[in-house]
């Protein structure tokens, strides 16, 4: 099948505008994915108390657990989180939603004592993956994953007969950048396919399905919304009695989940209506190595099973959604897996980065506001990323565990540094000079934290008797180098154009080496050294 | 060549809320009006529904003008409000 003339310029400059206006969303929310996927590993990295591991058992943890519930059944919190100790965070977890919204705290496992100054850098990475810190941010990460399926789609529209060349067609050596850029963006796109429709659809319909469920409900289930609940397999639970009653006992509760799903760990009790007659206790299991891995079972108060659901769903939605949202998380993996996706996910943004080098590698010639614009905008929003990134690591260190508010004081070094990355790209002389100094800072600074960790915290570096702290500081070196690459290759790239806009030689004409139905939506390249 | 870049313009609103938005009525509209148990309805929304508002644009870019991009996405829209609301 192949396009019409029309049709291919019609899907090429929708393709072209479309990305290089949602590009810097895209590129954000995969280049966070790669860390989102190490939320919960980067906690001995982020808070020093994690590092060393509380000795003791779960019999333990679930009397300092129930302690703590039977005291907060006085204060009937809408809803109660707690975990119990795992291997990469030793100290149990509390969450607290009231009045005021989400808390959290962390709980010593043997002695109950607390502490509320903790960081939150896997976390507000994760978050940010989501854009969840910005008002309805997470209906936008639904839209840009729309987004990010119609751009897969037309490029697989464009190339469609031409796919196997574009998975083998790179030519890094090309005289002119445009052709890199080119083949770059069309190779990964090829190789990402299916990784870019899977993010793209499971994205939608997790940024997606709380703002629409209220729409789904009045359309397809006449406004039932715990009809729709059910078919999710994730029913409402009954709301506050009103009679108090005290809290329910977790060592029960955790006896008969394990007997339900002995294959499945259980780590969390997320508890609604505590202090209420109508207290439900809802444990997540999780099977490791299914792409589907969680369970769930829910208690009432008398540790009677009011609903239960296997791993991996058991209808037609449920089944599919959790294979897809497994997939998406990557839950289905051990750490190594979740490398392979982490990689993936750079090598993902790394082509939508490709994809605005080549606009403005094709708009040289006749660069507006715009293009201005965007090769400013691409600089500081995604090399200003990583920096920011570098920074919010080096912010964890810095600030005392004990200082109030370390957690916004890291959170805050992170939006000061992308948005100071932002201003500075937008003041520099030229947009590949900020690229390459943001890129090389946040390469050295990443490169750095191992041995700033190891001389605050008077340890070796990269010691193999710590996996987690030994995997994290790998992982950071692995991002370094990438990081240092990137600016070498922009600084060769910057300093080796073809021709420069003062040169005595005319500009050359694309060779033939492109796909000439690309002229017919642009035109051919004159280069120039002002990137 | 004011009117042209009006056109445009409009051509690019149909693709951006007109089409997607028919198309999500659409998607409602035909779940609930196939004989689809509740997980099958829900299913065929989020794995064919979501995809197809995505690449609604491209019907409302395509269309052979302005007027028939709007056209095609009122009529959708309009006869899945019905769909809906009757059925």
């Amino acid at each position: 099948m192949k396009l019409s003339a029309r049709s291919y310029a019609i899907l090429w400059d929708a393709h072209a505008w479309v990305g290089a206006i949602a590009s810097i969303l895209i590129f954000m929310m995969f280049f966070l994915g790669a860390f989102a996927l190490f939320a919960e590993e980067l906690a001995p990295w982020q808070e020093r108390a994690f590092r060393n591991p509380v000795v003791g058992d779960d019999a333990q943890a679930l009397v300092v657990a129930q302690g703590i519930v039977d005291a907060e059944a006085a204060l009937q919190p809408s809803w109660f989180g707690l975990s119990l100790p795992t291997d990469e965070e030793p100290w149990m977890r509390l969450w607290r939603v009231r009045g005021d919204g989400l808390a959290y705290e962390f709980v010593e496992p043997l002695t109950g004592a607390r502490f509320d100054q903790r960081s939150e850098l896997g976390d507000f990475l994760n978050e940010l993956h989501f854009l969840e810190p910005l008002p309805h941010g997470r209906t936008i990460a639904g839209v840009a994953s729309l987004v990010l399926l119609f751009l897969a789609a037309t490029g697989l529209a464009l190339q469609f007969g031409n796919i196997m060349r574009e998975l083998v067609r790179f030519r890094p050596f090309a005289k002119q950048r445009r052709v890199f850029w080119s083949d770059a963006h069309k190779v990964i796109g090829v190789v990402l396919l299916p990784f870019f429709l899977l993010f793209g659809l499971s994205g939608a319909a997790l940024g997606l399905s709380g703002s629409l469920s209220p729409l789904l409900a009045m359309a397809l289930f006449d406004g039932d919304e715990e009809a729709m609940a059910r078919v999710k397999e994730w029913p409402a639970v009954p709301g506050p009695s009103g009679t108090q009653a005290p809290a329910p006992d977790l060592r029960e509760a955790y006896e008969i989940a394990t007997a339900r799903y002995p294959e499945a760990t259980h780590r969390w009790f997320f508890i609604s209506n505590l202090g209420d007659e109508n207290v439900v206790v809802d444990l997540p299991g999780e099977m490791p190595g299914r792409v589907a891995p969680f369970t769930n079972v829910r208690l009432d108060r008398g540790g009677e099973i009011v609903w239960a659901r296997d791993a991996g769903g058991d209808n037609f939605y449920a089944a599919p959604a959790a294979a897809l949202f497994g997939l998406h998380f990557a839950s289905w993996s051990s750490l190594g897996g979740k490398v392979i996706w982490a990689l993936l996910a750079l090598l993902g943004a790394f082509g939508i980065l490709a994809g605005n080098l080549l606009w403005i590698e094709r708009r040289r010639s006749r660069e507006g506001p715009f293009d201005r614009f965007l090769a400013r905008l691409t600089v500081g929003g995604c090399a200003g990323l990583a920096f920011a990134v570098a920074i919010i690591f080096v912010a964890n260190q810095i600030l005392p565990a004990e200082l109030p508010g370390r957690s916004s004081g890291e959170k805050l070094a992170l939006l000061i540094a992308w948005a100071g990355a932002l201003l500075y790209s937008f003041l520099a002389r030229r947009p590949a000079d900020a690229a390459k100094r943001l890129l090389f800072a946040a390469g050295a600074l990443m490169l750095l934290l191992p041995l700033l960790d190891a001389a605050l915290h008077a340890r070796i570096p990269f010691d193999p008797r710590m996996p987690w702290l030994l995997a994290t500081e790998l992982g950071l070196s692995f991002f370094a180098l990438l990081l240092l690459g990137a600016a070498f290759a922009i600084g060769r790239l910057a300093g080796t154009s073809p021709v420069s806009a003062s040169s005595p030689h005319p500009p050359q004409p694309e060779p033939t080496s492109v796909d000439p139905k690309e002229t017919q939506c642009d035109d051919p390249l004159s280069p120039s050294s002002s990137w | 060549m004011a009117k042209r870049s009006f056109r445009g313009k409009s051509r690019i609103f149909a693709a951006a809320f007109g089409a997607p938005a028919a198309a999500l009525l659409g998607s409602l509209a035909l779940c609930r009006a196939l004989p689809l148990a509740p997980d099958v309805m829900l299913f065929a929304f989020f794995f064919f529904g979501l995809p197809l508002v995505a690449l609604a644009p491209c019907a409302a870019l395509l269309a052979p003008s302005c007027s028939s991009a709007w056209a095609g996405s009122l009529l959708v829209a309009v006869a899945s409000a019905a769909l809906l609301v009757l059925g």
